[in-house]
């Protein structure tokens, strides 16, 4: 039995109960009050009743005394502390450690005596195990230079330092041993504080951060964490500290890893700006003010990351809308503080001090009246003593405060032309996630990307600036999308293997041509479209409002070039650089030398000549100033180099313009107002077996990594699945139950494996040595790998119960269609299904007298059954839309996919066939990419488990926007020329 | 295996008064966080400290492929954790206790040491033991103030988690917080109780 707020209903309570129940309360109300006043008022409101007023009186008590009492839960410590040990060794004999008082994200403080002085310390230490010993030593002595400016600093609000030191990878500060609480403390024992005292704690505060910035130095991780309080009185701790200790070397800063507290980060530290100065300090006190007279930061949300999105974007709500008792002009002052541009606050904290000072001065000399507000009590604020008059006068000056401050920030706006670079990580948006790395319209504007499978596979269109994407109607299925140069339209290929073109707010999407889907389309000009396909078709290209194909270039397989690929079209919309790819295939990264080729569209002509550029790289992704831009063949670095389209040739050195650590950098757009985007992408997912539940457990504990069409040994023991790596596509084995894993392939090309029926030989497509082919290769490695059909786009193979036939699938001019062959090596591929729609993903029934296959001759894909080789007419399984069919171990059944479930139907096979009992075994939603057109699972012997790839949740693509990097583009390549 | 692909069910079912799903959900989450606390502190054996919360979250990490990710679903099983962590704080304590008073020897275990042997809690045990008796008392007059003690000082989890798991606003979890936090200092600490100033018994 409850009430509404769950307290237990008060009738036929027990003594004791109803005790506590008129204690809690009371303690309750009291609470509501300020300090100063509870005591009166427990004593009047108890009426008599001793009992009751000693037990609140005790509890307030207990409040008031409580100091950090369970703020801190328990830690786990392991038996030894060598951290503590180690500390000591790089002491030495000048202090004795004692024990660990606290320990934060970074570091942990030690109390320690200072044997020399005979004084209690605490040690702050930093351990930088995972450096290496050069950059550790560089980041030590960056840490004592810093330190050494600190030390010269004193003030009667600042922490001072005693001493400092570095040494077996720890960094030390010595500091005085304050027996006190935080103000991080006192806000949770008592928030928000009263007026005058949050304002006396920033005055003080604020004293010490001007001393600190006279002598140049800024704080840059003011908390309340950081502020210690003694006898009341704040002392200012860890000034630049944690800058100094973590920021080893500047790729920290290039990285755009952000370092401190998300609510206390100023935007301009949340956009990773390098150009941190005192007025970032500004922010961070004012964030500190606002927390203490409204009880929380001005930015909250349940993640770090929700945090800084509003950081970054959204104006708080002002203070005095939380708490009315918050004199207006003090609320606007702290609204300038927390200005997003760094222009816009108070010049430095004496500024805002000063202002904080004449406001508090100005409502001094309001005359005090008998207004209250419904609390009986005196208060001892003095803001409570405004009269509704001044009330009204203080509000008046708010406004020409209010409005003088807008009229700045608007004139700052329009003259301020923006210097720096500054980068941030695109939030992400829960319900229209990105599924596929994002592209900038050409002016900057608007993001463009794919969705996640739980997005629904559409294309997003987004402001740069905001959390809000909006849906591009017509876009199902878009893999990949291309904005055309005057921003209208936008060019997208699709799971179903088709490119269309949509106006950029949406609508009715045309089919330009059938596609496959990881082509790539790069407009030229707003008339024409270039694309790049599968295998050795070489690049074509098509009006933007429809038509045929027509060739571009034609592969040079005599050299041994597999494809080409990435075509990047220059400004001057004819001049197009593309990857020559060697020995490569499927989705891996594609490495290979650059080309140029000039577009001349002109219908029937024959293919032109291609120039080789003689560097190798990923793709090319801009031309600005001459310079030609691409990534290079780790995907770790964006290069420049002088190109001349005219002479074709690039010359001079390369030149770095955009690192990132540990490489993955894709999908990068420059747009005209000099932003720049790009994607860094690293694919993450596991086999998993999945129960007809749909519960998962991961196959391989431990095992992640970017796997693709799993496939079990007939036997059930091993499994044999393509992994893609650095190295590219191969073919490997696991044993389901060592769990080891051994290579099939090691050509770094092979994609798409399946079984010989027998269980000692595994398929699959391979282009090295220049060509498409379907390979055979013994899994016990007794013999060399064998060529089995060999002919451009063949894909997904799979072989008949004797041995006698392989079906497979087959791109011809855009389309795929279903061959088999039929006896030997020589034998020639029959067509058998397929003419002007496509027919995917055919699978032969055990006994091998059907062919189940997926076909979108409706407009969807659905899977259908028909004798196989024929003839025989085809009888349509799936029933909305279905994909990726495979048989059941008898015959009996056929499993497939569809509108995000697994299926299983039952077909009874005789002179016809004939479908029934279709059931949904389980939701599906475990590959967040969409797949080859090859089944991404398998389904175990006896037909109740199925082997998936479950997408791990951190796989998405992480997006960082580069607002005004042509601007460092320009001062990097600068340097580089001036420097030679 | 079963027990852990089952675990979301087993959070639903509890999540709706059901003691034994519970049980079975607390035994789940339990054993998993003594596993994580052994394994980390096997990895980390140079003096590492686990802060509680991390160690709750990371077990939401490893069972949270079975959990789904729900938003509901996190946060059943943050309550749950909590009490869970609750559960392994005491026992250690208790046993610690016990050895220091000299009671009958515990068995050797032929087995992987125990968690519970490897690790040491940077609280004085005996507090922990009346705080947790204390709590007891507490949840007997008033469950929510016991229930969001527990969420903060044994689950570690932040004011936000605490207020999801709970299913109750953040306000009334920061006044909970307050209100048993004082009640548990004034349970705890009745000798500096006694001396009130004679007016207030006027």
């Amino acid at each position: 039995m409850s009430d509404e707020t769950g307290n237990e209903v008060r009738d036929e309570m027990p003594d004791e109960q109803a005790r506590f129940h008129r204690t809690d309360t009371l303690f309750d109300a009291a609470l509501d009050l300020e300090p100063a006043e509870r005591v009166a008022y427990v004593i009047s409101a108890a009426g008599g009743d001793t009992t009751l007023c000693k037990d609140v009186l005790a509890l307030l008590r207990a409040h008031e005394q409580s100091g950090a009492f369970l703020d801190v839960p328990p830690r786990v410590l392991a038996a030894a502390d060598s951290l503590l040990e180690r500390l000591q060794l790089a002491t030495g004999t000048n202090y004795r450690v004692r024990r660990r008082i606290a320990q934060g994200g970074m570091a942990s403080v030690y109390l320690a005596d200072d044997i020399k002085h005979r004084r209690a310390v605490a040690i702050k230490v930093f351990v930088f195990d995972r450096e290496t010993s050069s950059d550790a030593e560089r980041g030590s002595e960056r840490f004592l230079a810093e330190i050494r400016i600190m030390a010269r600093l004193q003030h009667p609000h600042l922490l001072p330092l005693f001493d400092s030191g570095a040494a077996d990878n720890l960094r030390y500060l010595v500091m005085p041993f304050v027996d006190g609480e935080t103000l991080r403390q006192r806000l949770r024992r008592e928030a928000p504080l009263p007026i005058d005292e949050a304002l006396r704690l920033t005055h003080a505060i604020a004293g010490a951060l001007a001393h600190a910035h006279e002598a140049g130095i800024v704080h840059r991780d003011l908390k309340p964490e950081n502020i210690l309080l003694r006898n009341g009185e704040p002392l200012v701790a860890d000034f630049g500290v944690a800058l100094a200790a973590t920021e080893s070397t500047s790729r920290m800063t290039q990285s755009g890893v952000l370092i401190g507290t998300p609510q206390y980060m100023s935007p301009e530290q949340a956009l990773g700006s390098p150009l941190i100065d005192e007025r970032t300090d500004v922010y961070a006190l004012g964030v500190m003010l606002y927390e203490m007279l409204t009880g929380d930061p001005p930015h909250v949300a349940s993640s770090a990351q929700g945090v800084l999105a509003k950081v970054r974007a959204e104006a708080p709500t002002p203070a005095h809308l939380l708490r009315d008792a918050v004199p207006l002009t003090v609320s606007a002052i702290i609204d300038r503080a927390l200005s997003k541009r760094p222009a816009d606050r108070f010049t430095s904290v004496s500024a805002f001090d000063d202002a904080l000072a004449r406001a508090m001065h100005d409502a001094r000399m309001t005359p005090a009246g008998g207004m209250s507000s419904g609390v009986p009590a005196a208060r001892s604020s003095m803001w409570h003593r405004v009269t509704a008059r001044s009330v009204a006068a203080v509000a008046g000056i708010a406004t020409v405060v209010l409005g003088s401050i807008i009229g700045v920030r608007a004139l700052r706006s329009r003259n301020e032309a923006p210097v720096a670079a500054a980068r941030f990580v695109v939030p992400p948006v829960h319900d229209a996630a990105i599924g596929r790395p994002p592209i900038l319209t050409p002016d900057g504007a608007l993001l463009v990307y794919p969705g996640s499978a739980s997005a629904g596979r559409r294309l997003f269109v987004r402001r740069v600036s905001e959390l809000q994407a909006r849906v591009v109607d017509g876009t199902d299925g878009a893999l990949s999308a291309a904005v055309s140069p005057n921003g209208q339209s936008i060019a997208f290929i699709s799971s179903d293997d088709k490119l269309r073109r949509v106006a950029i707010d949406g609508g009715h999407a045309t089919v330009l041509a059938g596609v496959f889907r990881y082509s790539n389309a790069a407009w030229a000009g707003d008339d024409y479209i270039v694309l790049s396909s599968f295998g050795e078709q070489g690049l074509t290209w098509l009006s933007a409002t429809g038509g045929a194909l027509e060739q571009l270039t034609h592969v040079d397989t005599l050299l041994r070039d597999s494809g080409h690929a990435a075509p990047f079209v220059l400004p001057d919309q004819r001049t197009v650089v593309f990857t020559i790819l060697r020995d490569r295939t499927g989705p891996g990264p594609e490495v290979g030398e650059l080309a140029v080729v000039t577009l001349n569209p002109v219908a029937g002509a024959a293919p032109s000549t291609f120039t080789r550029l003689g560097v190798v790289a990923r793709v090319a992704v801009g031309f600005v100033d001459g310079w030609l831009l691409y990534t290079d063949a780790d995907g770790a670095r964006v290069m420049a180099m002088r190109f001349d389209p005219a002479a074709r040739k690039l010359s001079g050195d390369p030149v770095t313009v955009l690192e990132h650590p540990g490489g993955g950098i894709g999908a990068v757009s420059i747009a005209s107002n000099g932003t720049m985007l790009y994607s860094h992408f690293q694919s993450a997912n596991a086999p998993v077996l999945v129960d007809s539940t749909g519960t998962s457990t991961p196959l391989f504990p431990g095992v992640v990594g970017s796997f693709m069409n799993p496939r079990l040994s007939p036997d059930g023991k091993r499994l044999a699945v393509q992994s893609s790596t650095a190295q590219g596509n191969d073919v490997w084995l696991y044993d389901m139950e060592t769990h080891t894993p051994s290579h099939v392939t090691n050509s770094g090309s092979a994609v798409g494996p399946s079984w010989s029926p027998d269980g000692r030989h595994v398929l699959y497509l391979s282009s090295q040595n220049a060509h498409d082919a379907i390979w055979r290769q013994a899994v016990d490695g007794t013999s060399a790998a064998q060529e089995l059909i060999s002919a451009g786009g063949v894909f997904a193979p799979s072989e008949s119960s004797d041995g006698r036939t392989i079906v497979f699938q087959r791109m011809v001019k855009g389309v795929w269609s279903v061959w088999y062959v039929n006896g030997g090596v020589d034998a020639q591929p029959t067509q058998l299904l397929g003419a002007s729609t496509d027919v995917i993903m055919p699978s032969l029934s055990p006994d091998s007298r059907w062919i189940a296959y997926a076909a979108n001759e409706s407009g969807r894909y659905e899977v259908y059954v028909r004798p196989f080789p024929g003839p025989g007419a085809a009888v349509q399984v799936s029933q909305n839309g279905g994909t990726e069919p495979a048989w059941s171990l008898d015959g009996h059944r056929i499993f497939y996919r569809g509108d995000r479930r697994m299926y299983s139907a039952a077909v009874a096979t005789g002179q016809s066939v004939t479908v029934s009992d279709r059931r949904v075994l389980f939701t599906d939603a475990f590959d967040g990419d969409m797949p080859m057109p090859h089944r991404n699972y398998d389904v175990t012997r006896d037909g109740q488990h199925f082997v998936m790839i479950a997408t791990s949740p951190d796989a998405a693509p992480e997006t960082i926007v580069v607002l005004n990097w042509l601007e460092e583009f320009r001062q990097r390549v600068a340097g580089v020329l001036r420097s030679r | 295996m079963t027990s852990v692909e089952n675990v979301t069910a087993l959070l639903r079912q509890a999540a709706t008064g059901d003691r034994n799903a519970f049980d079975s959900a607390f035994e789940l989450v339990y054993a998993e966080l003594r596993g994580l606390a052994h394994a980390q502190l096997r990895r980390e054996s140079e003096g590492h400290t686990l802060n509680t919360g991390a160690l709750v979250h990371e077990a939401y990490l490893k069972l949270g492929d079975s959990v789904g990710g729900e938003v509901r679903d996190r946060s059943h099983f943050l309550a749950i954790a909590a009490t869970a962590m609750r559960r392994i704080l005491v026992d250690h304590a208790r046993r610690i206790h016990a050895d220091k008073r000299g009671a009958a020897a515990r068995p050797v275990s032929l087995d992987a040491p125990d968690v519970l042997d490897a690790i040491r809690i940077d609280q004085p045990d005996a507090m922990l033991l009346d705080i947790n008796e204390a709590l007891d008392r507490l949840s007997a007059l008033d469950r929510r103030q016991a229930q969001v003690v527990e969420c903060r000082f044994f689950g570690g989890l932040t004011e936000e988690e605490t207020a999801d798991a709970l299913a109750i606003g953040l306000r009334t979890v920061k006044r909970d917080w307050a209100k048993a936090r004082s009640w548990l200092y004034r349970e705890l600490h009745p000798d500096s109780m006694s001396d009130l100033p004679p007016s207030a018994l006027a």
